[in-house]
């Protein structure tokens, strides 16, 4: 870049004015200035918001405020507007219960079947045990009456061997 | 280009963030010069770069938890006091009226001295007579002593552009200052 020699020397002709050095101290106030600014700002946008949501509530829920004078002490009634949202809220909980109420209903029924069931099944286990009963009391008969039978029998054998072995006479024997 | 330390700008940046309420004064002391002689340079008025100056500062300040550290803290300063320049020139919208040599008094200097200031003033309004983005492209080549390249990243123009436009710029000050100077125009130029 050695181009506009003469130029280059007019342009070095510039003294440079020793400028004052930077005053930290103000920089650290004016930064300290801007915050609370800052902080004020956002502090009047706070107060507004509030004060536009609380006008914003006065307006929607005043027009719904009635009054009342007279014999009965004043009472200030609010009249319910249905806010869509809660309709379809309660909408949906109504659903919700007469789904839970036929879910009731089905369980009853159920439970019913689930008893007769039952019962049908204890009055069969009532009758097989009954029959079991005779069964068994039958067995024991039959069980009486064969003891009986060998009894019988056991006495018939030794009657017949005394009178067939114990009659014969000592010596005769071949 | 630059009388500022060349180091440590980014850990006196960190430091600062994390609580070193010393490390900003130290960027302020390492930079003050520097950023005050290029804002007089392109303003021309020695109040207005004085004011400049302290704003540039208070905006380092400001932005300084934001300052991501990509080695750039030399462009980012100079482009904080390159847009405040052009602020205060768009505001303004005048012409430097204040010479950009101190204040002398005409009776306590000798005649060289009175030469020396009649050229320095011719000089500066020539500059101040160039276009705004002629002016910074001779400010920052001339004396900061910047690349093209590095102007272009600072400027956010091609260095082609800027080469042309210095070219531009150095015609228009030497066809203004060779005949109110009477200097002897050598050959040594193309």
């Amino acid at each position: 870049m050695s181009d506009f020699p003469e130029v280059r020397r007019a342009l070095d002709a510039v003294p440079v004015p020793r400028l004052s050095p930077v005053d930290v101290a103000a920089i650290y106030r004016a930064a300290a200035d801007a915050h609370a600014r800052s902080a004020r700002r956002w502090k009047r946008v706070a107060v507004g918001v509030g004060a536009l949501a609380a006008s914003f509530l006065a307006f929607a829920v005043l027009p719904k405020i009635e009054v009342r004078w007279g014999d009965p002490p004043p009472v200030a009634v609010v009249e319910p507007k249905p806010d869509p949202r809660v309709a379809a809220l309660i909408d949906e909980q109504r659903k919700l219960f007469v789904l839970l109420r036929d879910s009731n209903a089905r369980h009853a029924d159920l439970q019913d079947l689930l008893l007769t069931l039952a019962r049908d099944v204890a009055d069969r286990d009532g009758s097989q045990k009954r029959q079991l009963a005779e069964l068994a009391a039958k067995l024991r008969e039959f069980e009486t009456v064969t003891a009986q039978q060998f009894r019988e029998s056991e006495r018939t054998n030794t009657a017949l061997y005394n009178v067939v072995f114990a009659a014969k006479p000592k010596g005769d024997q071949p | 280009m630059r009388d500022a330390p060349a180091d440590s700008d980014g850990d006196r940046m960190r430091r600062w963030v994390a609580g070193d309420g010393t490390a900003f004064e130290e960027i302020v002391r390492a930079w003050e010069v520097a950023i005050g002689r290029f804002v007089n340079r392109l303003t021309g008025d020695v109040h207005t770069a004085a004011d400049i100056t302290q704003e540039v500062f208070l905006r380092v300040f400001r932005a300084g938890a934001k300052y991501q550290n990509g080695g750039q803290f030399q462009a980012w300063l100079y482009r904080i006091a390159l847009n405040l320049c052009r602020d205060a020139a768009r505001s303004k919208a005048r012409k430097p009226a204040v010479s950009l040599t101190p204040a002398m008094d005409p009776l306590a200097v000798g005649d060289a001295e009175c030469e020396q200031r009649e050229t320095a003033e011719v000089v500066a309004a020539a500059v101040a007579g160039l276009p705004g983005h002629l002016r910074e492209v001779v400010v920052l080549r001339h004396y900061e002593d910047m690349s093209f390249e590095a102007m272009g990243r600072l400027l956010g123009v091609p260095a082609t552009t800027l080469k042309s436009r210095f070219a531009v710029a150095m015609t228009r000050l030497e066809a203004v200052l060779i005949p109110r100077l009477g200097i002897e125009q050598q050959e040594t130029h193309e």
